[in-house]
């Protein structure tokens, strides 16, 4: 079920938020649990076992630590990452293990073709983070179980993310926090995310599903909106479930700051999908060592990253690639020391924002040579030919709502709100954004039946 | 109370929405639309485990939900005004006409249309002395927005084809804007007679203009302007007869019944277009009562809906004419059904949009 259709934002929400009001502290996140299950087997029933082994698994590898001896505490951690990567290297991988294998040793092995699991490389990091923290005993293991499963399965977060640390909403869950405060703001969140997902990325989306063709131009604006979309699309759903977890009683860290307006590569990774990168920084860079080492070993630490999350992002040569293509611009930012900007801050951003797009070719592509055909055919100033009517009416009809996206996508729409004093008039504007979004989004979703969720792949 | 008013206006709008569907539930039919509205499904076990429970309720939600054609409208005006969108669901306006986009691209539709009626010509039409095809092209044709615009190019594979076997009737030149509805892709019937007659000078079959009399039937909104929840932009509905009409007959040549050659209580029905020829049909026959089988030839018309409005004016020129919509039979029992003769004419007329997918053809 998508955040952003008519059942779950006319039934689901509003039943499942009246019956959390109303029922006891106590019994909080007992409610919280029974909503997340039936919300996830709404979506996936054939995997709701699955996102339940995952959870009880990580629970009872907590549990247990009290009760093992020191030796015995390392086989049952190493086993149950074992368990936990297996599952996601099965569900996830295994299909594109045995196509590599296939193409290499010319083999002719059964694929399975097994349909993705929603959700699963979100939860499968969520639960291995929980049990490495425990491990570390950075995190007391939670004893009790429906904690534990509305930490994993809470709705808002299950199946896109943020991936939450358990020690972020530890208290959270265990103290719940049911001020009415925090529900105005997580409905000003929500609301703010679900105008992202529906009247910005799925509209980009469906510009960008037009432009066909073969011109300079048109792959550049093809890219400009994927990025876009692909930008809206993710922060939306992060913004809308910071904002349920708001309404729910639990803050989640943010997932992005405006990362179109970094100023290298290095610091486009600091503003997009931060939960993922933090669990790469926590779980595999600074374990390898992180950056207090050789450069050499600093270049293959980075590389280990990369490769790794390249291959989260989906089981294909593309992403790999696009992995590679992010490392090696992180590599020659560390050796050039472009990382800390000092002088001609906007240029970077301009800089980093034109590789940024021109990555996500690789990354929107299925097929790796389309994608590097596309950018060679982008960097050939001669080949954007707007005198082709296509490309001329292409530009024509959606320069606006570029512009338009781009600007929303920097701070300054935030910072100008931020300088209103008046605090009624600050209210006014939220409650006149609430509705123009409900309605424009409502109107959108019962217009339209372009309502993908680009992330959901992962 | 003033610090939770952003809670209150969340949930009313929230409660107001999932009222709503109380009193929409019993609709079935979107007026506006003219389309049946998707209903409820059944809550089975079977239908949740697949999934498909969550998807159908999700379009019968998204169809039932209260004020939903202004709706409709408020987001056009939003990325129309806002984003600043020229088309918006596929369609754009100029001078209080709607345009659908339309942008041929591939050839090869074409091409597989060409060779599907190149077949259906060698089963059945051979023995047919005179054999003619047009393509129809759409509104947008027509328009003065700079648009990406047709590639005719891409046709000259189909025009090689069907010109193996038939003459072309180039109706491109003939045409403006104002054959075409306003608010609809298809042709007003009260103004394409110069065209009819032009076609059947063209198939030697010398006619001389009737009195027509117009009848007008009211206001309607064609599929483009309902692609755009339009209210502004309708058309009048209005069919033409003569004296000599009423010897003519219509009928279903499937089902043997005889059919009204424009109905006119058409309005209250989903497809106001449906007034001509009974909508769509597979296989009719509009036959003049004096018809006489040896000697007059008969018109097959191989078309799609454009005909419908169009035929009735081709009975100056013939007392009978078979009409063959083959999105609607099987080509293989096509033969149970005509009889071609050496005296007869075929006549291949099919919209660009129609021959751009040929999977629809039978």
């Amino acid at each position: 079920m998508l955040f952003s259709s008519i059942t779950f934002l006319y039934f689901f929400l509003p039943f499942s938020l009246l019956v959390y009001h109303l029922t006891p502290t106590k019994l909080k996140n007992s409610v919280i649990v029974f909503f997340s299950l039936i919300f996830f087997y709404l979506g996936e029933p054939d995997y709701l076992y699955l996102l339940v082994t995952v959870a009880s698994l990580s629970y009872f590898y907590g549990v247990s630590q009290a009760k093992l001896k020191p030796s015995q505490k390392n086989l049952v951690f190493v086993l149950t990452l074992v368990i936990l990567f297996a599952l996601l290297f099965y569900f996830k991988y295994f299909d594109f293990f045995m196509l590599s294998v296939n193409s290499l040793f010319k083999t002719q092995f059964n694929l399975k073709k097994i349909a993705l699991p929603l959700g699963i490389s979100f939860y499968i990091f969520q639960a291995s983070s929980y049990v490495i923290d425990v491990y570390r005993e950075d995190v007391q293991a939670e004893r009790n179980l429906i904690n534990y499963f509305a930490y994993l399965t809470f709705f808002p977060q299950l199946i896109a993310g943020p991936i939450v640390r358990y020690q972020d909403v530890q208290k959270d869950i265990q103290v719940k926090n049911n001020a009415l405060s925090m529900v105005e703001s997580g409905i000003l969140r929500f609301v703010l995310g679900l105008g992202k997902k529906v009247l910005l990325a799925n509209a980009l989306g469906q510009y960008g599903q037009e432009i066909t063709g073969t011109t300079g131009g048109l792959y550049w604006l093809s890219a400009l909106t994927f990025t876009l979309q692909l930008y809206f699309d993710f922060s939306g759903y992060s913004d809308m479930a910071i904002g349920m977890g708001q309404m729910f009683g639990i803050q989640f860290l943010e997932n992005f700051n405006y990362p179109f307006m970094a100023t290298s590569i290095s610091d486009f990774w600091r503003r997009w999908h931060i939960s993922l990168g933090i669990w790469f920084k926590k779980y595999v860079y600074i374990p390898l060592g992180g950056s207090r080492v050789s450069v050499k070993r600093l270049i293959f630490n980075l590389a280990v990253v990369w490769f790794l999350t390249g291959l989260w992002h989906g089981a294909a040569f593309n992403f790999i690639v696009w992995g590679i293509m992010m490392w090696m611009m992180i590599v020659f930012e560390k050796v050039i020391g472009k990382d800390r900007v000092t002088r001609f801050k906007y240029v970077h951003i301009i800089v980093t924002f034109i590789l940024i797009v021109l990555s996500f070719v690789i990354f929107k592509n299925d097929s790796l040579a389309q994608g590097l055909q596309q950018i060679k055919i982008m960097l050939n100033p001669w080949a954007f030919n707007l005198r082709d009517s296509q490309t001329h009416y292409m530009w024509r009809n959606h320069l606006r709502f570029v512009i338009i996206a781009l600007i929303l996508a920097t701070p300054l729409v935030k910072n100008t709100y931020f300088q209103i004093k008046s605090e009624k008039l600050k209210m006014s504007i939220n409650v006149l954004f609430v509705i123009s979004v409900m309605l424009l989004s409502t109107a959108s979703l019962v217009n339209e039946s372009y309502n993908p969720f680009l992330y959901f792949r992962f | 109370m003033k610090k939770y008013i952003l809670s209150f206006v969340f949930f009313f709008i929230l409660i107001l929405g999932s009222v709503g569907f109380y009193f929409t539930s019993k609709e079935t039919v979107s007026q506006t639309e003219r389309r049946k509205l998707y209903p409820y499904p059944k809550l089975t076990v079977q239908e949740l485990q697949s999934g498909d429970y969550l998807r159908e309720l999700e379009q019968a939600l998204q169809d039932h939900f209260i004020f939903r054609d202004d709706l409709k409208h408020l987001q056009y005006q939003f990325k129309h005004t806002i984003l600043g969108q020229m088309v918006v669901n596929e369609r754009f306006c100029e001078d209080d006409y709607i345009f659908r986009l339309f942008a041929m691209k591939e050839a090869e539709p074409f091409k597989q249309s060409a060779l599907y009626y190149q077949n259906l010509q060698e089963q059945y039409f051979q023995k047919a002395a005179k054999q003619y095809y047009s393509y129809i092209p759409n509104k947008d044709f027509y328009s003065s927005t700079k648009l990406p615009q047709f590639d005719l190019s891409v046709l000259a594979d189909y025009q090689q084809i069907m010109g193996s076997f038939s003459q072309e009737i180039n109706l491109d030149n003939q045409l403006t804007r104002d054959h075409y509805y306003q608010s609809d892709l298809h042709w007003r019937h009260e103004k394409i007679a110069p065209l009819a007659f032009d076609i059947l000078q063209q198939m030697s079959r010398p006619v001389t203009e009737p009195a027509f009399i117009a009848h007008e039937l009211g206001y309607f909104v064609g599929s483009d302007g309902r692609a755009l929840a339009s209210k502004k932009i309708q058309d009048a509905l209005i069919y033409q007869t003569w004296p000599e009409l009423a010897d003519y007959e219509l009928v279903d040549l499937v089902t043997q019944k005889p059919l009204t050659l424009y109905d006119t209580q058409v309005l209250e029905q989903l497809d106001p277009y449906n007034l001509y020829l009974a909508g769509p049909q597979a296989l009719l026959s509009l036959t003049h009562v004096d018809f006489n089988p040896q000697s007059d030839p008969t018109l097959y018309l191989i078309r799609d809906s454009y005909a419908s409005s169009l035929a009735p004016y081709l009975t100056h020129g013939f007392k009978r004419i078979i009409l063959i919509d083959m999105r609607y039979i099987d080509q293989k029992v096509l033969g149970r059904f005509i009889d071609v003769q050496e005296q007869d004419t075929v006549y291949y007329l099919n919209a660009l949009l129609m021959l751009s997918k040929p999977e629809l053809l039978r």
